[in-house]
C-alpha cells in the first residue's frame, strides 16, 4: 500500500519534470509556459520525488531504494508514452494523480 | 581536445557497444526471464498448479519430509528437504545416490503436496526455469569457466558502453521523454536514450553487480594471498556449508536428529527455515543442515546452522551475524539476483530488464541502420553490415521465438521421452539456429515483419496452448486467484500484441519507401553535420 503511494508520487514527479519542458507542455495545455512558470513545475518535481524516496525508504532502506529505482523506470516510462501517444491523457492526469495520491495517502494513514 | 574527448568516446560506444552486443543481448534476454525462474518452473510442471497453498506448520513440514525421505530413500546419501514458499507451493524432497568410483551422484526430485503430504503425481521431467537461469551465465553447450569468461567481458564491455554513452549522449536527461516514432533513424535513437536513461540506475547496478557475482573468478589474488591453499581454503572459510563429508562405514543405529531440532528451535524459535539437508543419514557421519530464510533482507547466502547426526550436537553455525564485508558481498549479489523481491518488485525488475533488452537492441539496429543509410545509391552493403544485420535478427527476433518454442515443447512434447529436459532445450536451440539460417537469407524489412508477424502468432496461441493440455485456462486462474499463472497468460498475449503492432509498424514503413529514401537523405546530412 505504501509502495503503491510512492509509485504515485514517483510518476507525479516525473509529471512535473516532463511538463517543466517547454515543448511537453505545448503538446499539452496548448500555450508556452513562462520560464518562472516552468522552473517552479521543475521545483515541485523535485519536491515530490524526495518525497517518493522517503516514503520508500521509510519502510526499508536497501527494498526501498531498490523499489524506488523500479518506480522510477516506471514512472518515465509511462508518461514518456503518455506524452507520444495519447498526449490528451495527460490533462486528465493532472486532477487524476493528486486526487489518487491523496486518496491512498489518507487510505493508507487510516488503515 | 573536447572534439576529440567526444570523438573517442563516440568510436568507444560504437565499437565496443557492438562487438558483443548480441551475446550480451542474450545475457540481459535470459537474465530478464530469470527474474521469473521459480515462476515458470512453475508453469512448466503443470501436475503442481492445483496445490493450494500452504496452512502447516514448518516443523511439521520438516518432520514428514524426513519421515517420507526415510521410508523411499532410507540408503541415500543426501537428503534435501525444501520448504514450499509464495513461489514455489510444493514440499520438495530430494535424495541423492553414490554411483561408485568416478561417477557423479545421481539426485532424485521428488515433490509433496504440503497440506495433505502426499506424492504429486504425473510430475514431467523438465528444467522450467532454471534453464534461463544457467543460460544466462553458463551459456550452453560450452565449458562452464570460459561460458563465464565470456560472460563477464560481455559485462565489462556493457559497463563501459554505458559510461561512454552517458558522455555521448549528452542531451539524454534534457530529452527524457523524447520519443518520435516517425522520424526514422531519429525514434531509433530515442528508443535507445529512453530505454537507457529510464533504467540507468538498474542498468549500471545489474552490470556492476553482475560482475561482482563472479569477482573470485576474474580477480582471484586477495583470497590467493591471505589464504595458504588460495580460493579453495577462502571458500572453505567463506562457504563451509558447501564443504564436502565423507561417509563412515560404521552404520548409524540411533539418529540424533530429534534432539538436534529440538535445540534449534528452542534457540531460534522465530526463524523461518529455507531448506534442511541431511547428509549421509544412515551412517556415523550424518549431519545436520539448516538453511534459514532471509526474506527480504538485502542478504545472499543463507543464514546457516549445522548439527551432528550422531550426538544432535550444534557443530558449526554461518553468517547468524554477518561482517560488513559479507554484507557488502552478498548485498550486491542479492540486489542482482532480486530473489528478495515480493511479486511488485520483481514485475519493476522485470521492466528495467525489459529496457536493457531495448537499449541492446536499439542500439544494434542503430548501428546497421546508420551505415545502411550511408550506401550511395546502387552501392550493395558489405559483408560487415550483412553480417551485423544477420544476427541482429536472429537474435533480437530469434530469442523470442525460440523461448515461445520452448514453452509450447513443454506442452507437447510425450511425458515418457526419456531426456525430456534435454529435449525441451534442444527445440529452444533449434528454432533459435532455423532464424539464424533464415535471416541469413533474408535480412530486409520484409524479413523483420514477417518475423514480427510470426512471433505474434505463435505467443498468441500460446494461452490456448495451455488451455488444451493442461486442466486450467485464462478464466479459472482468475475464477481461483492463481495470479501467477494468470500472469502468465496475459504476459503471452500482451507480448503477441506488441509484436502484432511492430510487424504492422514495419508494414506502413514498407509503404513509404519514396519517403524513406529523403530522410535517408537527411540522416546523412545529420550525421555529417
Amino acid at each position: 500500500m505504501i509502495y503503491s503511494l510512492a509509485t504515485l508520487l514517483c510518476i507525479s514527479a516525473f509529471y512535473a519534470f516532463a511538463m517543466a519542458k517547454t515543448a511537453h507542455y505545448k503538446s499539452v495545455f496548448g500555450t508556452r509556459p513562462s520560464q518562472r512558470r516552468s522552473q517552479h513545475i521543475n521545483n515541485f518535481g523535485w519536491i515530490i520525488i524526495l518525497l517518493s524516496f522517503g516514503v520508500n525508504l521509510s519502510q526499508a532502506i536497501g527494498y526501498g531504494s531498490l523499489m524506488f529505482c523500479g518506480q522510477l523506470a516506471l514512472s518515465v516510462v509511462l508518461i514518456a508514452m503518455c506524452l507520444t501517444y495519447q498526449p490528451s491523457w495527460m490533462r486528465s492526469l493532472l486532477y487524476l494523480l493528486p486526487i489518487s495520491t491523496l486518496l491512498l495517502a489518507v487510505i493508507s494513514l487510516v488503515f | 581536445m573536447k572534439e576529440s574527448f567526444f570523438r573517442s568516446m563516440t568510436w568507444l560506444h560504437t565499437w565496443v557497444g557492438l562487438l558483443l552486443c548480441w551475446l550480451l543481448f542474450l545475457i540481459f534476454f535470459a537474465g530478464t526471464i530469470s527474474f521469473f525462474r521459480h515462476e515458470i518452473s512453475l508453469w512448466n510442471q503443470p501436475a503442481v498448479h492445483s496445490i493450494a497453498h500452504n496452512k502447516q506448520q514448518q516443523h511439521t513440514l520438516i518432520e514428514s519430509g524426513l519421515g517420507y525421505l526415510r521410508e523411499a530413500a532410507p540408503e541415500a546419501n543426501r537428503w534435501w528437504v525444501g520448504l514450499p514458499s509464495e513461489r514455489q507451493p510444493e514440499l520438495q524432497v530430494s535424495h541423492r545416490h553414490a554411483q561408485g568410483e568416478g561417477k557423479r551422484d545421481k539426485w532424485v526430485d521428488e515433490r509433496l503436496d504440503p497440506n495433505t503430504l502426499s506424492q504429486i503425481d504425473g510430475l514431467v521431467d523438465t528444467k522450467g526455469g532454471n534453464f534461463f537461469y544457467r543460460l544466462h551465465f553458463d551459456l550452453h553447450y560450452m565449458d562452464r569457466k570460459l561460458a563465464r569468461w565470456l560472460v563477464c567481458f560481455a559485462s565489462l564491455f556493457m559497463l563501459i558502453a554505458l559510461i561512454s554513452g552517458v558522455v555521448i549522449h549528452k542531451r539524454i536527461f534534457k530529452d527524457l521523454f523524447q520519443f518520435r516514432p516517425q522520424k526514422g533513424v531519429r525514434a531509433w535513437l530515442d528508443a535507445h536514450n529512453l530505454s537507457s536513461v529510464l533504467a540507468l540506475p538498474f542498468h549500471l547496478m545489474i552490470t556492476y553487480t553482475g560482475l561482482v557475482t563472479l569477482i573470485f573468478m576474474l580477480f582471484p589474488n586477495p583470497a590467493e594471498t591471505l589464504y595458504d591453499d588460495g580460493l579453495k581454503g577462502f571458500r572453505a572459510d567463506f562457504y563451509p556449508e558447501r564443504q564436502r563429508i565423507e561417509a563412515s562405514s560404521e552404520p548409524l543405529k540411533v539418529p540424533a536428529f530429534e534432539t538436534a531440532f529440538a535445540h534449534f528451535y528452542q534457540n531460534w524459535p522465530d526463524q523461518k527455515i529455507k531448506r534442511v539437508i541431511i547428509d549421509h543419514p544412515s551412517n556415523t557421519a550424518s549431519s545436520i543442515k539448516i538453511y534459514g530464510d532471509n526474506g527480504t533482507l538485502i542478504r545472499d547466502e543463507y543464514p546457516f546452522w549445522q548439527y551432528s547426526g550422531t550426538t544432535g550436537e550444534l557443530l558449526k553455525t554461518a553468517r547468524l551475524d554477518p561482517s560488513n564485508a559479507e554484507m557488502l558481498y552478498g548485498g550486491m549479489i542479492a540486489v542482482h539476483s532480486g530473489r528478495l523481491a515480493h511479486p511488485g518488485l520483481r514485475w519493476l525488475y522485470f521492466i528495467c530488464g525489459i529496457a536493457g533488452c531495448i537499449m541492446i537492441a536499439s542500439g544494434c539496429v542503430m548501428w546497421a541502420k546508420r551505415i545502411s543509410a550511408r550506401l550511395k545509391p546502387g552501392q550493395t552493403a558489405n559483408f560487415g553490415l550483412k553480417l551485423v544485420e544477420t544476427l541482429n535478427i536472429a537474435t533480437i527476433m530469434g530469442l523470442p521465438l525460440a523461448t515461445a518454442g520452448f514453452f509450447y515443447a513443454n506442452r507437447l512434447l510425450p511425458e515418457t521421452l526419456t531426456a525430456r529436459a534435454d529435449k525441451e532445450v534442444l527445440v529452444f536451440f533449434i528454432i533459435w539456429l532455423v532464424t539464424a539460417l533464415i535471416s541469413v537469407l533474408f535480412r530486409g524489412k520484409r524479413a523483420w515483419q514477417q518475423f514480427a508477424y510470426a512471433n505474434a502468432l505463435v505467443w498468441l496461441l500460446l494461452p490456448i496452448c495451455n488451455a488444451l493440455t493442461t486442466d486450467g485456462n485464462l478464466v479459472t486462474y482468475i475464477q481461483d486467484s492463481k495470479w501467477v499463472l494468470a500472469s502468465f497468460d496475459i504476459a503471452f498475449l500482451a507480448t503477441a500484441l506488441v509484436f502484432y503492432f511492430q510487424g504492422n509498424k514495419l508494414a506502413s514503413q514498407a509503404h513509404s519507401k519514396v519517403h524513406s529514401k529523403r530522410s535517408r537523405k537527411r540522416v546523412v546530412a545529420e550525421q555529417e553535420a
